[in-house]
């Protein structure tokens, strides 16, 4: 605010552009006679968004007349910076090498992200990147060891076509702000130890912090490293004494969601019996998790999911929560409309299969702060339903008390067909050769789609059709 | 070396869009087809044809559609609004159906419906409903395995077999002798013509 000459605020609501107030500040914050001076445009979604204003008060001063210095007092709202509360981050660039079916990535990513590709493109081997750091960075049992171990090795985990070069590479950049310079680095490599126990250890890890000049605060392997090489089977990330400098990096990665939700396993709750995956990947906590929220809490985002799903279950009212009188286990309830005033209460083992992904997406959307990964929430669905899943998770994420950013990967057309879905949110995996390449759109998609086709056409017109004899039935 | 002309290809249906392949590959121009749209019906090629002429100043646009019950080519377009076209679209009108083309090779079918040539008809364009002369040269025909793909069973509601589309396909890109198609299909043989000078003075 010092820098600049005058400072004007101009909120934009909708389509009308409202003056708060145009005024010129010196440097010692007084307000001078009015003239135009640097706009501050806030655009409307972050005006909903924000809650948190800051308020300044500014003392003016007539510049005529110094004398009489009538004293104004303006009440600015001055607004936070736009979307951002707190640290909060969103991954917006990932970097791969040798990971899985993948040889070299590198692309950009936004706050929605939506990952497409023909079956066994690698599209949940790529969600599981992020899997993979949250397993390194968990406080609780996580660990680079595990975290291999998990994946039945470095075997399984490194490309089958890292020839050369057997380092796996995973790097990610944290920005707090989409289309601005990333605010973090990290980079993890590591490779199999080549002797012994063929351990896997960190060939690389490095973290840079990147705002202004850029200080890189971590770089492995040290002296400390090379003095005891048994160092090198764990990454700082997984050491609260190592990532003290950048432990809202490691905060980041062990909080994020995946959600793949099963409806069946939360119908037919012996199927579960066997245990649950870590992570609970298949949603079967699901119900606990509802049960170990603040009552409050819990009604407000129940309220919330009910009106957003009305559009998909149009008689669905009163989702509720409620224990079991008798076992006490968590259930959910809802009142399906009937002629009969009391007749429809239903509950989740009653719920339609889509309903209860929706309720699973739905929740886990209200719930965390950090990273939502999502496989394919058309499942289910009819088509109907599934073209207003991304309008559905853009109301939800705004109505979240923290917008997180969400993978969702689809095979849906319908779902892409959404016409407010920005080309450049979308990936789109395509097998070759040499590995499955990741393609960000190219210039000609982004122009296509401002002329008016869908992102599902435009991605889909650069595949030829797949012929019924290429699957090999005829 | 001649440069390559990249082109978008529009099409109804994957029948329509595998016939105006092998057109345009046939016309010994330097055509690479990178995208294809099927637009899945008329109804949707009806409602874009703006959108094409947008997106044809990204890449050039070939769009085929079939004229059906429509009374010509040149009420259709100025119906459609697909006149004073920019030159880097064609918009092409198949007399009547797709399937006129197809029928337009009276050799290539009638050896792969195993048909006799005879029975087909020499104009097909004349035809008033080609899919249901071509569905109904089949039934006739020797090859019973071919009949129970391409032919809706009996009192079925559906206007086609199970695997009308695929076996036409692959007819299509297997067999199909676009050229002689060409002589027996005015409409054909216009768009080829057309093809043979598209993109000559814009690109």
């Amino acid at each position: 605010m010092r820098a600049g000459p005058g400072v004007g605020i101009a909120v934009r609501y909708g389509r009308c552009l409202l003056t708060l107030a145009v005024a010129r500040l010196s440097s010692s914050y007084k307000l001078q006679a009015p003239s135009m001076g640097t706009n501050i445009r806030i655009e409307a979604s972050e005006l909903t968004r924000q809650r948190n204003c800051a308020e300044f008060r500014a003392r003016s001063d007539a510049e005529s007349d110094s004398n009489l210095r009538k004293r104004q007092l303006a009440k600015v709202v001055a607004f936070t910076e736009p979307r951002m509360r707190g640290d909060r981050v969103f991954i917006s660039n990932l970097k791969l090498k040798n990971w899985r079916n993948f040889k070299h990535v590198n692309v950009p990513l936004r706050e929605r992200v939506f990952v497409i590709g023909p079956n066994a493109s690698g599209k949940s081997n790529l969600l599981d990147v992020f899997r993979f750091l949250r397993d390194v960075g968990k406080p609780k049992g996580g660990g680079l060891q595990r975290a291999v171990e998990a994946r039945g090795g470095l075997t399984k985990l490194r490309s089958l076509l890292a020839r050369r070069d057997p380092e796996v590479m995973v790097e990610v950049e944290l920005s707090e702000r989409i289309d601005q310079p990333p605010k973090w680095r990290y980079r993890l490599a590591f490779k199999s130890e080549g002797k012994g126990a063929q351990r896997v250890v960190v060939s690389q890890e490095v973290v840079e912090d990147l705002t202004g000049r850029g200080q890189v605060l971590l770089s492995r392997p040290d002296k400390h490293d090379r003095e005891d090489r048994e160092r090198l089977t764990e990454t700082s990330l997984e050491q609260v004494n190592a990532n003290k400098d950048f432990r809202d990096i490691a905060q980041f990665f062990s909080s994020l969601t995946y959600l793949h939700l099963v409806p069946q396993l939360l119908k037919h709750v012996e199927l579960g019996a066997a245990g649950q995956l870590e992570g609970d990947p298949f949603g079967q906590s699901f119900l606990e998790r509802i049960a170990k929220t603040t009552e409050r809490t819990r009604s407000a985002r129940l309220k919330k999911i009910e009106s957003a799903l009305r559009a998909c279950v149009p008689n669905m009212r009163n989702l509720k929560f409620d224990r079991d009188k008798v076992t006490g286990s968590p259930h959910l309830e809802a009142l399906y409309e009937h002629w009969r005033p009391d007749a429809g209460w239903q509950r989740e083992d009653q719920f339609s299969d889509g309903t209860l992904r929706l309720l699973g997406i739905m929740w886990s959307l209200l719930e965390g702060d950090s990273l939502l990964l999502l496989e394919e929430p058309e499942l289910s669905l009819n088509e109907a339903i599934v073209r207003e899943i991304p309008a559905l998770l853009w109301e939800i994420q705004r109505k979240a008390k923290y917008r997180r950013q969400v993978f969702i990967t689809t095979h849906s057309k319908a779902l892409l067909e959404d016409k407010g879905i920005n080309p450049r949110e979308v990936l789109r995996l395509e097998p070759s050769s040499d590995g499955t390449k990741v393609s960000p759109p190219s210039a000609e998609d982004i122009q296509l789609v401002a002329s008016g086709y869908t992102v599902a056409e435009t991605i889909a017109s650069k595949t030829p059709p797949i012929r019924l004899e290429q699957l090999s039935l005829l | 070396m001649l440069d390559q002309l990249s082109i978008a290809l529009v099409a109804e249906d994957a029948l329509s869009m595998a016939v105006m392949e092998r057109v345009v590959k046939s016309s010994g121009r330097p055509f690479v087809i990178s995208r294809r749209f099927i637009e899945r019906g008329f109804g949707n090629i009806k409602r874009s044809v703006t959108k094409y002429r947008q997106a044809s100043h990204v890449i050039p646009h070939i769009v085929l559609t079939d004229l059906d019950g429509g009374a010509c080519p040149v009420a259709l377009r100025a119906e459609w609004g697909a006149t004073d076209l920019p030159d880097f679209m064609l918009f092409r009108v198949a007399v009547r159906e797709t399937e006129s083309w197809l029928l337009g090779d009276r050799d290539g079918f009638a050896d792969f419906a195993s048909v006799a040539k005879v029975k087909i008809s020499v104009e097909p364009e004349q035809l008033p409903d080609p899919k249901e002369a071509l569905i109904d040269l089949v039934r006739r025909g020797r090859n019973k395995r071919l009949a129970a793909e391409l032919v809706p069973s009996p009192g079925s509601a559906a206007s086609i077999g199970p695997l009308y589309n695929e076996k036409l396909i692959s007819f299509v890109e297997q067999r199909w002798d676009v050229e002689a198609a060409a002589a027996a299909c005015p409409s054909l043989h216009r768009m080829r013509q057309r093809l043979a000078s598209f993109l000559q003075t814009a690109g």
